[in-house]
């Protein structure tokens, strides 16, 4: 791993204890951010993607906990601070947008004072002045006439400008990490493409390190330099986006891959993917993904692979090589 | 809202005129009546009673002179007392029980709505359970037992306030403590359910990856929803503290407005039971608008039209 990071995260564990068992959502990832760079994060839901990027500024709601791992954020380790120097990182130095809009905004609060919160928090600065700030980022973000709208309540807005609002409360201070989690996830079709050419102009306007976590193979592709696909808890494969969609090396990735129309096909030839994501209370001893693999092979059932390189920067936890053609399982 | 405050207003003239004839007919409905009493009267002056209050007339013609004289907002002479008329006694009993009330409910809401945040905060821990406990003993501790509990300590023992009367601040300190005490449990609890609902709520975590701290995140993120149920049960509760507690009242030795609630019922003086009832409507409809009006202010999603 490279010391240049923004962010590196090193063998997080983040499990919830709850009542039936010990769930591992998060299970030994290691991932990192590079200054500037969109990291791409894929995975179904429960795959731990949210939750690994919520272990970052110690959000986990109970009865999640992080048991180990090392998060270094600009030289420090987040893990480890006490809470009253994180706060200090929290919205400052790493902005985050959330999934839902329409519930992540305060209901009770006007939309000028949640986005100047952020520099209120912060920094020494009359209210006067953070509103004018926020004036600027709401404009930037594409709010017209936001000086106009400073008074507003959240539910005037609809939902694709909730997004807007959300992301320029996570962008008025600067921060050097944007993490975006599902930020299009909640929104209309066409609102998505509208929030999303947003993320490109936030990334060649602000400089700032993006992590965007999606389902959404297709985002990824159009946005991210470097993605990773989690799988049940763990970081099943890394690798260039470019790489990554030309040779995915992870049973998973492919069959993922496989689960996107073509454009051009005449019939759709969508896969889905067979079977269930496996129960997070009871990981297999071997490969988790190994009852809906077509690769499978008896290794598999007993030992879990470790991410093996696959070329430079090329990552993936398979003992398998997909490319060399071994014969997939039939069933 | 202007608009929303007048049409309130003129929908609860039905209402009131609703509450005027149920009671009227209700009470007449009751055997007995004002002037009959334990010790005989000769049927002579019992006429003559009846004859002075129109009470002899035809039950409508009552009705329709007890219409008319609300309308002049003339409720009319006491019976029990009959110096007195019920505008007197209202007169004479409001001032001391809105003052009591007022302060059993600032009491109510000091002790109250920290006690709910604090368990919220501390929830499943130790101290919610102990802050709970507390509260649950205040519900099963009637004010007869309280009072005297109060009076007993902090006058009797401890010379700190006066055990009972009327007139000085000192003596207003007891009795108000007496009243709001189940009020404050009761807005304890419903602070706590709905400071827990808001705490998980998306906008809290919003708030804290912005790096406010939890001092921020609860009183100006969670605070301001968590309290619309303490606002609703706010209209009546303020009606029912600020027309007095006969219970209150005989312990404290003071003159509100509470045992005419009771005492007029038993005597069926009818005027006064009339009176204190509409007075008590047109409270409750008040303090309902003023809650509204409260309700506007703190959800802005609510709107009027």
């Amino acid at each position: 791993m490279s010391v240049d990071a923004v962010l590196s995260i090193q063998g997080l564990k983040t499990y919830f204890f709850t009542r039936s068992g010990i769930a591992r959502a998060v299970d030994d990832v290691s991932l990192e951010v590079r200054p500037g760079e969109t990291l791409g994060i894929v995975g179904e839901s429960g795959s731990g993607k949210s939750v690994t990027f919520l272990s970052v500024l110690r959000l986990v709601p109970p009865p999640g906990k992080t048991v180990s791992g090392e998060i270094i954020f600009e030289g420090q380790d987040l893990l480890q601070m006490p809470l009253q120097k994180l706060r200090n990182i929290r919205g400052k130095r790493i902005g985050i947008v959330f999934q839902d809009p329409m519930t992540s905004l305060n209901p009770f609060l006007r939309i000028g004072d949640q986005v100047a919160e952020t520099l209120l928090v912060h920094e020494k600065i009359s209210r006067n002045k953070a509103l004018d700030r926020a004036v600027g980022i709401l404009e930037k973000v594409g709010i017209s006439d936001a000086a106009s709208r400073l008074e507003d309540y959240p539910h005037r807005f609809s939902g694709g400008m909730r997004q807007r609002v959300m992301i320029a409360s996570a962008l008025i201070a600067n921060p050097s990490l944007l993490i975006a989690d599902e930020p299009t996830t909640a929104l209309d079709v066409t609102i998505q493409a509208q929030v999303l050419d947003l993320f490109t102009h936030i990334k060649s306007e602000f400089s700032t390190a993006i992590v965007l976590i999606t389902h959404n193979l297709g985002i990824v592709a159009g946005m991210a330099d470097h993605a990773a696909v989690m799988y049940s808890g763990r970081v099943v494969e890394y690798a260039k986006t470019t790489d990554l969609f030309a040779h995915p090396r992870h049973p998973y990735t492919l069959a993922l891959l496989k689960t996107l129309p073509r454009p051009g096909d005449m019939q759709p030839s969508v896969q889905p993917i067979p079977g269930m994501p496996p129960d997070l209370t009871c990981l297999p001893r071997g490969c988790s993904f190994f009852d809906r693999c077509a690769f499978r092979m008896d290794r598999c059932l007993e030992e879990s692979p470790p991410l093996i390189s696959f070329g430079p920067g090329h990552q993936a936890s398979c003992w398998v090589d997909i490319e060399k053609g071994q014969n997939p399982v039939s069933e | 809202m202007t608009k929303f405050i007048l049409r309130r207003i003129v929908i609860s003239i039905p209402v009131i005129f609703l509450v005027a004839t149920t009671t009227f007919f209700i009470l007449r409905l009751a055997p007995g009546g004002p002037f009959l009493s334990e010790r005989a009267i000769p049927p002579e002056i019992q006429a003559n009673l009846q004859a002075k209050y129109g009470l002899d007339q035809p039950l409508l013609v009552q009705y329709g002179r007890y219409l008319s004289s609300l309308l002049r907002l003339d409720l009319g002479p006491s019976y029990k007392y009959p110096e007195r008329t019920v505008n007197d006694i209202i007169r004479e009993g409001f001032p001391v029980s809105l003052q009591l009330g007022l302060a059993a409910l600032v009491i109510a809401l000091l002790l109250g709505i920290p006690a709910g945040v604090f368990a919220a905060v501390k929830h499943r821990a130790v101290l919610d359970r102990l802050t709970m406990s507390v509260v649950m003993l205040g519900i099963s501790l009637p004010t007869f037992v309280v009072g005297p509990m109060l009076i007993f300590v902090f006058s009797l023992t401890l010379y700190w306030f006066p055990p009972a009367l009327w007139g000085e601040p000192s003596q207003l300190v007891l009795p108000a403590i007496t009243l709001a005490l189940p009020y404050s449990v009761y807005i304890a609890r419903l602070t706590r359910t709905e400071m827990l609902e808001i705490l998980d709520q998306d906008y809290i975590r919003t708030a804290r990856a912005k790096g406010a701290g939890e001092f921020r995140v609860l009183w100006r993120h969670a605070l301001n929803g968590g309290l619309l149920p303490v606002v609703s049960f706010l209209g009546p509760a303020v009606a029912d503290l600020t027309t007095g507690s006969i219970v209150i009242e005989k312990i404290f030795a003071i003159p509100g407005l509470g045992r005419f609630f009771v005492e007029s019922a038993f005597s069926r003086d009818y005027t006064t039971v009339m009176g204190t009832v509409l007075f008590y409507s047109v409270l409750l409809i008040g303090a309902n608008l003023v809650v509204d009006i409260l309700y506007r202010v703190l959800d802005p999603r609510i709107e009027y039209r």
